[in-house]
């Protein structure tokens, strides 16, 4: 059934790109996606380029699609695993969102941490105590790993 | 000198003097007296008994004790009369003064064994006790005069030596009566001597300063505790003395204190057993002596006055415990971390530990019995005392309510000890309030407990079963009876109580023995860590190791200690005999609270059942299921006072049963009758939804219940768990367990905790798990059929989050053992030295590994029991799963597992030691293809899994029936034959699907579903965001979340409207595409004819 659905985001976003952003299939099999995120500008980490993983259930989209980071990257609601903390990809989910506003989110995330709800209450500790601490860490991860 | 030392003897007489008219005041009241041993105090007057006697044996009558004493008479005078009798008389007296007090007149007779009475003698000259004023100036010289300690080390040691010549004398005496001149006389002097010795010891545990020797009156209890044994009887006649002399209040405040102050100091492994040479402990002792005041009826009357009882400016939990006389008495029990750290010493394994166990928990049953004998006479003796004893067990709990808090400092909060010693009380004191039958009491606990105004237990802060703080608040605002005005009874008062201390006493152990067992796993993560670091040797850092051998052993210690602790507790979890009585209370509780939730509140002292008297469910939601999810909707229909009770007073029972449960000895096996009524009141708050709000109480619940059906080992091998007979027999349980089930299992989706996306799954398993061995009893399949199609709605409902639940589990599961053969492989290449691409470092990959085992090991058995539970519904209610609303999923997720199990990637499933996360694919995959055949049957199936554009290849339904014939899964050829016929069936409609598709070719996008992207064939207009999307569709969504898609509105099936217009279009664009292709298709025949 999400067939259809999944064949048109495909070729919406080939159409549309949203911008700092790419998606598509891995190999022939389509609902296993790769994506790029390009590290926003005005965050630690610019220069960037962050891989995810995407993977969509056989009741996409009446359930969230599955993402998850496969660079690393040094963020209170990203833990080590790539798992994301983002309400929108669990209880906050609708059927009429789609990966390109999905990846959106993702991208301001970046931007802004969510350090109230954190998945990895460490780096939250220090984003909410230590700013500059928290962004040379994630520069460096960035440059470590990202670039 | 000399004046000075007249000084304080005059002093002293003074004192004397005033003890004795207070001790006549006490004399005049106490009728019960014999005027023999009335005479309170050494006095003239005892003498002119004695003389009386003396006279009246003279005479061949014998006279009253009460003839009056002629005046002259004394016995210096008598002597000197001549008469032989009273010579001999005379002589008798001063030879048994001379030895039963142990004393001398003449200077050179002084020994170890005898004292020489050196004031008497200087004062009088004599050296004859003819001439002195009888035994009690022997002892009032002694005293008050001369002391003793040269002799003996304390007054008591003499007083009592005396009192015990004296008694033995008189033993004899009774022996040999009739042979016995004088035997009154004679009998009248001992107990005389007896009834001085303990009159003075009164004063020495109260005025020990007006003794010469200025005892210290810690030694003398001390003394008096370490041989109580012997001192016992003496320490009854002191007791006595002490009601004659009304000093009663005095002497408790000034004693009790100094008694049990040693308890502590004194505790070791022995403290509550009779240790093996027969001696008893410090704390036996101190029990024994509390014993002795408690059955002393006037003393008893007064222990709730002494200061120390319940002071009221002590409100600390650790003050409470330490530094009260209930306190120090109560807080005793092999719980206590001093004891439990000696009982343990030694113990190797697990053998070691039960049998101290069994030995432990005898003594603490008796140990129990005793503290609940002193409190059991301390509640009856009077209404003061029993309102005291309530007042303080109040303060003490209400003071303890952090104990219920994962963290908490242990200095904060009173022991577990004394808290589960005052549970077990309050328990056996309510046993007789809750006993079943005719003799129960249950009808005389006040429903109208919360109106209350007066209550001293605190239940300001709790949270009430059903209703919040404000509307509890509301209600009662003007239904509180005045304060000083109505009091509770007691069998309420002890009930309430009871509760409280269910949750804050008993509970609190069980808080406490779950945080010990996390401490005891982090401190040997810990221990393991340090001991790699020492295990590098000259390798490691030399600092570090420093360090670690520095913590090592205190780490290794709080180990011992906090493993210690859990023994005891178990100790207590596993004695039978002890969970038999709380488990009986705790039936009774139910009672209770069935009697508090039927709208009647009638008690049926009825054996065996709750039912029928009450009716369930109280209330039909069979036509609006979605009201089940209105929480406000479900609390006004709560029963009144049932929902305005405190939380605790459910959650108390259900943490204990929950917890009690796991034990494989537990008070529920074998004990069927009890057993059936904890199970109808468990089946009770299932099944009415508007009885409990907290969905983790019924979690724990409905765990109870899992634990009832978990199979168990005897020697016949593996048998029903226990609760599965009565789950089968009893027959309102068996007509509402299925239906509770499957509402918890729709209901617990939502628990409010942030771990609630988790939460369900476990809750789920267990349901799972009990359904699956009720699926022996063909009942429960009837149940089901009845369910699924009389009650659809609330049916469906359940199908959607099994839905739902399965596709998540299987796709979390494949994916994490997908991780686990991705790790190992890559490490297995890394050992044998191949470069790989992959640039992770080996912590990191396994760090990943581990990470995936543990949730792959959760997440199968999650998913292997959701599966199972699949298959046995779409066998019996096949057309329930095939509804619009979820066929294409269900069609969707089947054909998917079905192809990661055939298709290629299966070998990226293959991990080392499948079995030890439970993964059996053949398994997995024979349950799928028999779920396909249960609903093979079903048209609408067929159809939705031959349009499953993403998975369904009917070549792979042909790889299943090989590889299940190949590991012998197929148990008959009509289980192959169904299947096969299933697949053709299922490609020819795939065909006719795809020709279709191609005649119609693309359409234009306002005809497609916003969501689906498929062509629409019933639009409907959503009323808030004015979107068009198919009925089918939304169907779906809603089963998920209630709520417009495009902007969270609330919404429901009955709000949208039909798009007729937009369906009209789609029906003629359709038409015309048909005529075009058929034209198209004429034309081609056309030519291809030509």
């Amino acid at each position: 059934m999400s067939m259809k659905r999944i064949n048109k985001e495909l070729q919406d976003i080939g159409r549309d790109p949203p911008s700092q952003c790419s998606a598509g299939p891995v190999g022939d099999d389509l609902f296993h996606w790769q994506a790029s995120i390009i590290g926003p500008a005005d965050s630690p980490y610019a220069g960037g380029v962050f891989f995810l993983a995407i993977h969509f259930p056989t009741d996409y989209p009446f359930k969230p699609p599955k993402i998850q980071f496969e660079t690393k990257i040094y963020h209170p609601n990203i833990n080590s695993n790539g798992n994301i903390c983002l309400d929108i990809l669990k209880e906050q989910w609708s059927p009429a969102l789609t990966i390109s506003k999905v990846l959106l989110s993702i991208c301001s995330l970046l931007t802004d941490a969510n350090p109230d709800d954190p998945l990895v209450p460490e780096i939250a500790h220090i984003y909410k105590n230590d700013r500059a601490k928290y962004e040379a860490t994630a520069k460096e991860w960035t440059k470590k790993y990202a670039i | 000198m000399a004046s000075s030392q007249d000084e304080i003897r005059a002093m002293r007489l003074a004192k004397l003097e005033a003890l004795n008219k207070k001790q006549k005041l006490g004399n005049n009241s106490t009728s019960k007296t014999n005027s023999e041993t009335n005479t309170p105090k050494p006095s003239s007057s005892t003498n002119d008994d004695a003389n009386t006697s003396l006279n009246s044996s003279l005479s061949p009558i014998n006279t009253s004790q009460n003839t009056p004493v002629p005046a002259s008479t004394s016995s210096s005078s008598s002597s000197s009369l001549g008469n032989t009798q009273e010579i001999d008389l005379g002589t008798w007296e001063a030879s048994e003064i001379k030895r039963t007090l142990s004393v001398t007149l003449t200077p050179n007779e002084e020994s170890k064994s005898l004292i020489f009475l050196r004031s008497l003698y200087e004062e009088t000259g004599s050296t004859d006790f003819k001439l002195i004023d009888g035994p009690d100036a022997v002892l009032t010289s002694l005293i008050f005069e001369q002391g003793v300690t040269n002799h003996y080390s304390s007054p008591l040691k003499y007083l009592f030596h005396c009192w015990n010549n004296a008694n033995i004398s008189k033993l004899h005496l009774t022996k040999n009566k009739h042979a016995t001149h004088d035997y009154d006389v004679k009998m009248t002097f001992y107990k005389e001597i007896m009834r001085l010795c303990s009159g003075y010891a009164s004063i020495l545990f109260y005025e020990p300063d007006t003794f010469i020797d200025s005892p210290n009156l810690s030694n003398v209890v001390e003394d008096l505790t370490k041989n109580i044994n012997r001192y016992h009887d003496f320490f009854i006649s002191i007791l006595n003395a002490i009601v004659e002399n009304q000093i009663e209040l005095d002497f408790l405040n000034s004693f009790t204190p100094i008694l049990t102050s040693q308890i502590d100091s004194s505790l070791d492994s022995n403290s509550i057993n009779v240790s093996s040479n027969g001696t008893s402990s410090i704390y036996n002792n101190i029990l024994l002596i509390v014993e002795s005041l408690i059955y002393n009826k006037s003393i008893c009357s007064y222990i709730h006055q002494m200061d120390f009882f319940n002071p009221s400016n002590i409100t600390d939990p650790t003050q409470l415990e330490k530094d009260t006389f209930l306190g120090r008495i109560l807080r005793i029990s092999p719980l206590l971390s001093k004891l439990s750290a000696d009982n343990y010493i030694g113990v190797i394994n697990k053998k070691d530990v039960r049998s101290i166990n069994e030995s432990l928990s005898t003594t603490y049953s008796i140990l129990i019995n005793k503290l609940f004998l002193i409190i059991d006479s301390l509640v009856r003796i009077n209404a003061n005392s029993r309102a005291e004893i309530l007042s303080f067990f109040s303060k003490l709990v209400n003071k303890n309510h952090l104990r219920m808090s994962e963290h908490v400092d242990e200095k904060k909060i009173s022991s577990d000890s004394l808290m589960l010693n005052v549970s077990l009380i309050l328990i056996k004191l309510s046993e007789p309030i809750l006993r079943e039958g005719q003799s129960s009491k249950i009808d005389k606990i006040s429903i109208d407990f919360l109106n209350y105004s007066n209550k001293e237990v605190d239940l300001s802060e709790e949270t009430r079963i059903n209703s919040t703080k404000q509307e509890c608040d509301e209600y009662y605002k003007d239904k509180l009876y005045d304060r000083d005005g109505k009091k509770l009874n007691f069998v309420s008062e002890c009930f309430y109580l009871m509760l409280t201390y269910l949750q804050y006493g008993l509970g609190g152990v069980i808080v406490s023995y779950n945080k010990k067992k996390k401490h005891i796993k982090q401190i040997k993560e810990q221990i393991t860590s340090m001991k790699q670091i020492l295990e590098k040797g000259n390798q490691g850092n030399a600092l570090a190791q420093r360090l670690v051998n520095m913590r090592l052993a205190p780490m290794e210690a709080k180990l011992k200690e906090l493993q210690n602790d859990i023994y005891s507790i178990e100790m207590f979890f596993q004695a039978r005999t002890f969970q038999l009585e709380v488990f009986d209370v705790i039936v009774g509780i139910c009672e209770f609270l069935v009697r508090l939730i039927d709208s009647k509140h009638a008690y049926h002292p009825k054996i065996g059942s709750f039912f029928p008297y009450l009716q369930i469910p109280l209330n039909n939601f069979d036509n609006e299921v979605e009201k089940l999810d209105d929480i406000e909707y479900l609390r006004k229909l709560a029963p009144v006072p049932f929902k305005y009770y405190p939380e605790i007073y459910i959650e108390g029972l259900i943490n204990y049963c929950h917890f009690i449960s796991k034990f494989t000895n537990n008070p529920m096996i074998d004990n069927n009758v009890k057993l059936t009524k904890l199970i109808e009141f468990s089946v009770i708050l299932l099944r009415c939804p508007e009885l409990l709000s907290n969905p983790h109480l019924k979690a724990r619940l409905t765990e109870v219940l899992f634990f009832g059906s978990l199979p168990m080992q005897s020697n016949n091998g593996e048998i029903n768990g226990f609760m599965i007979g009565i789950f089968n027999d009893e027959e309102t349980i068996q007509k509402n367990l299925l239906i509770s089930l499957l509402d918890f299992y729709v209901m617990v989706e939502k628990t409010g905790a942030s771990s609630q996306f988790y939460d369900k799954f476990n809750s789920r398993y267990h349901i799972s798990f009990i359904i699956e061995k009720l699926w022996k009893f063909d009942i429960f399949k009837k149940d089901l059929r009845v369910i699924a199609t009389k009650n659809q709605k609330f049916f469906i409902r359940f199908v959607a989050r099994m839905l739902n639940d399965t596709t998540y589990l299987l796709d979390e599961s494949l994916n994490h053992l997908h991780t686990i053969h991705n790790c190992q492989k890559e490490l297995n290449l890394r050992s044998r030295g191949v470069k790989t691409d992959n640039e992770e470092s080996d912590e990191d990959i396994n760090k990943k590994l581990q990470e995936s085992e543990r949730m792959a090991k959760s997440f199968v058995q999650l998913s292997n029991k959701t599966i199972l539970l699949f298959n046995l519904f779409t066998k019996e209610t096949p057309k329930s799963f095939t509804i619009v609303e979820i066929v294409d999923r269900l069609a969707g997720m089947l054909n998917y597992n079905l192809v990661v199990l055939v298709g290629p990637r299966y070998n990226e499933l293959k991990v080392k030691d499948p079995e030890k996360y439970q993964f059996d694919p053949k398994e997995l995959l024979f349950q799928l293809c028999s779920i396909f055949i249960n609903l093979s049957q079903c048209e609408e199936f067929i159809r939705a899994v031959a349009r499953d554009l993403r998975s369904f290849n009917v070549d792979n339904i042909y790889k299943a029936i090989n590889i299940l014939k190949k590991s012998f899964k197929i148990p008959d050829s009509l289980f192959e034959g169904q299947l096969v016929e299933f697949a053709k069936k299922a490609e020819s409609i795939k065909v006719a699907d795809e020709e279709e598709e191609l005649e119609l070719g693309e359409a234009p996008d306002e005809f497609l579903d916003p969501l689906m992207y498929t062509l629409m064939k019933d639009p409907v207009k959503l009323p808030t965001s004015h979107i068009s999307i198919d009925r089918s569709v939304l169907k779906a969504h809603l089963m998920n979340d209630p709520t417009d898609p495009f902007n969270r509105m609330p919404l429901k099936m009955e709000d949208v409207t039909d798009d007729d217009e937009l369906r009209e279009k789609i029906a003629a664009w359709i038409q015309s595409k048909r005529l075009q292709k058929r034209k198209q298709g004429d034309n081609d025949g056309d030519v291809a004819m030509s």
